[in-house]
């Protein structure tokens, strides 16, 4: 127990250090739409965000601050298993929005349905942990044709978790839309979110255009919302979540929502989005 | 104290290591040689177990390598060094997590000149002193195996200088085996016993440290790769 009492001890210190400020503590587009519904009173798609966000944190590739930790020196130290199951299953607990997360959920007095949910995914992720998963590289395509960013944002982008999830929620979404079962209220959240999760690594990609790239981005939304007033409320989404990390230049990670550091990056941003929305009556369920 | 057989490792269809069979003796020094991508990390990182071979086998001191870890000392291709984590607070932590003396600290920090930079974080540190950093905290615990990828890249020459002596006593003195890659021809060339070459993953050739001096060198580019003889054609003069 004294290693793992040094290790979890130095990786504290070292997360510490880098999230001296707002603007260090790893965020993601999620947690803005999370605490945006939580202002708006609605408790069952708040809930569903934390419980994506919990999912996130938890998984290996996740905003865990046991990633500060360099990955061969965890396995070079001559630590048992126990202790590194022991280190995996505390080091959440070093980043302060695991209990912001957590008082979100006990506040909102989520249903056991969905904490045995997020139960089941924190065990997915020890168990995926423990196995050996071959990895993902960048896929060999070729496409002719587009400028050399573009391939390279395409090729990244088709590595990213976001475009899956942003696909699997969007794929029912539009059966629902047009099979006329979509209730109306629920439009707007839906796209917004599908834009949420999609902007994450998309920012990341064209930001890395500088900041005219991304502020041409940003713009995209407004062409593909909704016409009215939910134009206004969804082309906001894509402002939050990776401009710090683009800004600060912090490393990023594929198969993963979070980029890094966006918590303070984007604070006009998040006004708006929280201005936007909640202008829009609550959902209720 | 090392043993491979038939060590192998593939990524898919690529074959980064090629059933390598080498031995190294206790208190010997052995210098993995190769062009990049040639599989030099992939040793290291297979013997070090940071890695598992896709057939084959190696043993540190008799044993799996994931069973050795107290036994060796690693400097790893990409150093394993916390960004947020001082020269000194990563050879405490070194010494916490084997139980080595913390007098040993202050000598190793004087010994490689790291004194100046004890309080530097290691994203602050030029790439040398990270070097060295990693350099001590192989050796903090007193391993019997030393396992280093690549120790005199980007290391000033008093460094290498103190580096060199350090490890030619180590093995020399007290039993210590080092396994190291490098592409520092003329210092290796001193400083190991044996020389292993390696090119696409296969070991071609392997030198004991008689050769004349300057011979390395011509056994590497006749055994290992020609250097090319194609000149580049200049784009115009550079005032253009």
């Amino acid at each position: 127990m004294a290693r793992f009492r040094t290790v979890l001890a130095a990786v504290a210190r070292a997360a510490n250090r880098g999230s001296k400020s707002l603007w260090q503590v790893s965020g993601n587009n999620m947690l803005y739409a999370a605490i945006t519904l939580m202002f708006m009173s609605d408790a069952i798609a708040m809930g569903f965000l934390l419980v994506l966000n919990a999912i996130v944190l938890f998984l290996p590739s996740s905003s865990n601050p046991l990633t500060v930790a360099p990955r061969e020196r965890l396995k070079l130290w001559p630590l048992t298993a126990w202790e590194r199951y022991a280190l995996r299953l505390v080091s959440p607990l070093l980043n302060p929005l695991t209990w912001l997360m957590l008082a979100g959920m006990v506040w909102k007095r989520i249903t056991w349905g969905l904490w045995a949910f997020v139960a089941s995914f924190f065990l997915a992720g020890f168990i995926g942990s423990s196995l050996r998963i071959p990895r993902l590289g960048l896929p060999r395509i070729r496409l002719s044709g587009l400028a050399q960013i573009v391939h390279k944002d395409v090729r990244q982008f088709l590595t990213a978790l976001d475009l899956y999830c942003a696909l699997l929620l969007a794929g029912p979404a539009l059966n629902f839309r047009l099979t006329g079962q979509l209730p109306a209220s629920a439009r707007v959240p839906l796209t917004g979110l599908v834009l949420i999760i999609m902007s994450t690594m998309a920012l990341t990609l064209f930001g890395l255009d500088g900041e005219s790239g991304m502020m041409r981005y940003r713009m995209w939304p407004l062409a593909m919302a909704n016409p009215g007033r939910e134009r206004c409320r969804v082309s906001t989404a894509p402002d939050t979540g990776d401009a710090a990390v683009i800004a600060d230049g912090r490393p990023r990670r594929r198969i993963d929502f979070t980029g890094g550091g966006a918590m303070g990056g984007s604070e006009a941003s998040d006004a708006a989005i929280a201005l936007a929305l909640s202008c829009q009556p609550p959902i209720r369920a | 104290m090392i043993s491979c057989r038939s060590l192998t490792m593939r990524y898919g269809e690529f074959c980064a290591l090629d059933c390598l069979d080498l031995d190294v003796r206790p208190g010997e020094i052995l210098a993995l040689l190769g062009p990049n991508g040639a599989g030099k990390s992939t040793a290291l990182n297979l013997l070090a177990g940071l890695q598992t071979p896709t057939s084959g086998s190696v043993t540190i001191a008799g044993v799996n390598p994931q069973d050795a870890k107290r036994t060796i000392g690693v400097m790893p291709e990409n150093l394993g060094l916390f960004a947020e984590l001082t020269v000194e607070e990563h050879l405490r932590l070194t010494a916490d997590i084997y139980g080595a003396p913390k007098t040993r600290i202050a000598q190793l920090l004087r010994v490689l000149q790291l004194e100046r930079g004890r309080d530097t974080f290691a994203s602050e540190c030029s790439h040398g002193m990270r070097k060295k950093t990693s350099f001590a905290m192989a050796l903090l615990h007193n391993p019997r195996v030393l396992l280093l990828d690549e120790p005199f890249e980007a290391v000033d020459p008093v460094s290498a200088r103190i580096m060199f002596d350090l490890l030619r006593d180590a093995a020399h003195q007290h039993q210590l085996t080092v396994f190291l890659t490098s592409h520092m021809l003329s210092i290796v060339e001193r400083l190991a016993d044996r020389f292993a070459l390696l090119r696409a993953g296969k070991l071609i050739h392997t030198a004991t440290a008689d050769l004349p001096e300057g011979e390395l060198e011509a056994l590497y580019f006749s055994a290992v790769e020609t250097p090319v003889s194609e000149r580049l054609d200049w784009l115009g003069s550079a005032q253009s």
